[in-house]
């Protein structure tokens, strides 16, 4: 595969390129440049809900936008954002500014360049180069082609999606014709998720290694003391793909309009955004006695962040009749990656087959010649990743009337030939639904605000509502009276986060 | 989600607002040709721009206030494009609002949040709800096509020092307000005063049109108000480096322009 990716890639440069000569010859409007600096202080207070769940101290957000502009031909922006993150429960002493490259950075406080570019303006096209966010699709907040940020999910409900995404280093062209809009994105660097720590207020599923596996097998069916195997977890960092043109990533979206709708396709290759791990484990078996032979044992798992690649085909539209907006949007994901269930994935390896017969034949020679208090380890590697082709899709409504707006949509995910043999992580039997409602009113001269919105996952039977109250004191002070709560199954994507119910205050100063 | 809330900005230019006048006959005049220069005055330009500073202002004289930069320009065909391009409250800062309206079609409306970088395309909306939160609605902030009203000639009236015809306007596809009475000044037939009633027949808000510049030869109210009867807030408009004429370029009412 490394040859069409690199021919890929290469030709998505070789558009950047020609983009910006066939759009014409830049220039240097002197005299005509005009610079701003404004931006925000946030403070973001939480109480949870109930006891015994993990701490989160108050937050502190500074972001400062600056712009420069140069007439029409160019422009320059950046949005740097310093945070003193409350969900930081052990901060390290590293380097304030987050890297790009790294999954866990519980560095505290911490500055980042959300976004960072320049941009060039001619008469039929644009140049982008620099850290910035995609934003791709027509839903809200789940979006299927919204692919090429990935998420910082330290905090995954009170930051809208666009406040979750991570800026990437990245080369974006447009050309501008009667016929179409044509969009190339090519990020020669994959830049990671980031997760929060295991301790963690907002520590996901994924990241939670069971406390133990019970052996698929009888009780005194073998020499073991006992067949619930105890299991601790080990965090590796990501393992960051060569900084080469075949390791890149590349996005074309064609845009263009018919009357009142307007339509887009999009593909993408790149990195599955889908946080992903291996589960190679380290089997110890420690001798107990030779006589009778008995064994104890247990195991560490290592959660080893994979970078698989997919490609994304997608297509969006959205169109208005009267006073209402339809929007919807899908994907079909070739080579989609999917996390089996970690307890299955364990209990697996232990199973009838060629894994087992290893392990209980090392069992057998170690009880039978080594004397008891000998310990030996036995590395395993289970099959904790499902690759499967896949699809996304959705259909959204606005309608607004008066000061008030209501929005509804539905999205699924299905995987296709999926086998309940293999489970995995948020799509049951291979089918996850979400149903999405909400509800905005303004009142009192658009100064408050109060909004109601809810997110129904059909087949976990899980539920997200955040309802809020936002009041401007002034044009340049706002404070926000919210709630989270959270509920369904414990294996779903809310219902993982029953006991994480809060209510948040956010007050925000702009300037 | 704090994106979508926005979306009830809006709305476009200038008060390029055309007011209306009526109908039987004053000095020769019908209603409906006082209308129709009124028109005329109030869009002689092919295309516009200007900065807005809107106030608004609650019973007690406590204020707040957005700065808009508007653009506008009409076309042979009768099309209207208009772009909106806030400036301030810091929050709103680069929140764009772009227009296209053409006669008898219904209008097609995109808004650009810099928050979740994008341009959301928008439903042509209730066009008798507050605009930016203020005591104009959408409606009276967007262009009206004079032939879709129906005038009738009221009185001629001296309005602080100033003669004026008097006409009463209806509703005719749009059903925003149940009627509206303007003064029109003979002079320049612009309009100096609008009582608004709603369709129940009640007398909603007045209109005040004020502070008449001539720019490019061209006479331009830059001071706008609307005071509500039932509360008595109010809200106002002045227009800054108002120009016309000067050229804007097609690419201006365009999405890639919103997002710059």
């Amino acid at each position: 595969m490394k040859a069409p990716r690199t021919l890929i890639a290469g030709a998505v440069i070789a558009f950047c390129l020609a983009a910006a000569s066939l759009a014409g010859a830049y220039e240097f409007a002197a005299g005509k440049s005009d610079h701003s600096i404004d931006g925000y202080l946030e403070g973001l207070a939480v109480g949870a809900v109930h006891e015994g769940t993990p701490t989160e101290h108050p937050t502190g957000i500074v972001s400062l936008q600056g712009k420069s502009s140069f007439g029409d031909m160019a422009a320059l922006k950046f949005t740097l954002r310093g945070v003193q993150d409350g969900t930081v429960l052990h901060p390290d002493e590293r380097w304030r500014f987050q890297d790009y490259r790294s999954i866990y950075q519980n560095r505290n406080p911490y500055f980042r360049f959300d976004e960072a570019y320049v941009d060039l303006y001619a008469e039929k096209g644009d140049l982008r180069i620099g850290i910035q966010k995609f934003s791709w699709g027509r839903l809200d907040e789940i979006n299927p082609t919204d692919v090429l940020n990935f998420q910082d999910l330290t905090n995954p409900f009170v930051f809208d999606s666009n406040e979750r995404k991570i800026g990437v280093p990245a080369i974006k062209g447009k050309l501008y014709s009667n016929v179409a809009d044509l969009e190339l994105a090519w990020i020669p660097r994959y830049v990671p998720y980031r997760l929060p720590m295991p301790d963690e207020r907002w520590v996901p599923l994924v990241l939670k290694v069971p406390e133990s596996v019970q052996l698929p097998m009888a009780p005194g069916a073998i020499p073991v003391a006992s067949t619930v195997v105890p299991l601790t977890g080990v965090y590796e960092d990501v393992d960051m793909p060569a900084y080469t043109l075949a390791d890149s990533e590349v996005g074309v979206k064609l845009s263009r309009a018919f009357g009142r709708s307007e339509v887009s396709v999009s593909y993408f290759h790149g990195i599955d955004p889908m946080p992903v791990f291996a589960l190679p484990t380290d089997l110890a078996v420690t001798v107990l006695s030779n006589s009778p032979p008995l064994a104890a044992l247990s195991a560490a798992v290592t959660l080893k962040p994979e970078l698989l690649t997919m490609d994304m085909f997608g297509a969006d539209f959205s169109t208005t009749t009267g006073n209402f907006t339809f929007r919807g949007e899908g994907a079909f994901y070739k080579d989609k990656h999917y996390q089996r269930e970690a307890q299955s994935v364990l209990a697996g390896m232990f199973g009838p087959g060629p894994q087992q017969e290893a392990f209980l034949a090392t069992l057998q020679a170690l009880l039978a010649s080594a004397p008891p208090g000998t310990s030996t380890v036995t590395h395993l590697e289970p099959s904790a990743i499902e690759e499967k082709n896949s699809a996304k899709y959705g259909l959204g409504l606005d309608y607004v009337i008066g000061d008030i707006t209501l929005s509804g949509q539905v999205i699924q995910e299905y995987i296709f030939n999926y086998s309940d043999d293999n489970p995995v992580l948020f799509n049951k039997h291979g089918t996850d639904t979400m149903v999405t409602l909400g509800y905005r009113h303004q009142l009192l001269k658009n100064t408050l605000e109060i909004d109601l919105d809810g997110t129904w996952g059909i087949e976990y039977r899980q539920y997200l509502l955040n309802p809020s109250v936002a009041y401007s004191v002034t044009d340049n002070f706002k404070v926000t009276l919210a709630a989270l709560v959270l509920g369904g199954e414990s294996d779903s994507l809310f219902g993982q986060y029953d006991d994480n119910d809060e209510v948040y205050v956010k007050a925000r100063y702009s300037f | 989600m704090s994106s979508a809330k926005k979306i009830g900005l809006v709305c476009f230019l200038a008060f390029c607002v055309s007011q209306i006048p009526c109908v039987s006959k004053a000095e020769g005049l019908s209603a409906y040709a006082i209308a129709k220069k009124s028109d005329e005055a109030l869009n002689r330009s092919t295309d516009t721009k200007a900065s807005m500073l809107m106030r608004l202002l609650d019973k007690d004289g406590s204020a707040r206030e957005r700065h808009l930069d508007s653009y506008a320009k009409k076309y042979p065909n009768g099309e209207r494009k208009s772009l909106l391009v806030f400036s301030s409250p810091a929050d709103v800062k680069g929140t764009s609002f772009l227009s296209w309206m053409s006669k008898g079609k219904e209008d097609m409306q995109w808004l650009y949040l810099p928050s979740i970088g994008k341009v959301r395309q928008i439903g042509a909306s209730d066009k008798g709800r507050s605009f930016l939160g203020s005591d104009f609605s959408y409606y009276d902030m967007s262009s009206k096509d004079v032939d879709d009203l129906v005038y009738s000639f009221v009185k001629e009236e001296v309005f602080e020092g100033v003669p004026c015809y008097v006409i009463e306007s209806r509703p005719g596809r749009i059903k925003v307000y149940g009627k509206m009475v303007s003064w029109i000044r003979k002079d320049n037939f612009l309009p100096v005063k609008m009582d608004i009633f709603d369709m129940d027949g009640q007398y909603l808000k007045q209109g005040r049109f004020g502070k008449i510049q001539t720019i490019s030869g061209i006479p331009t109210a830059t001071h706008l108000e609307m005071r509500m009867a039932k509360d008595g807030s109010s809200s106002t408009i002045d227009l800054g480096n108002v120009k016309y004429d000067t050229g804007i370029s097609d690419s201006v009412f365009t999405q890639r322009n919103m997002q710059k």
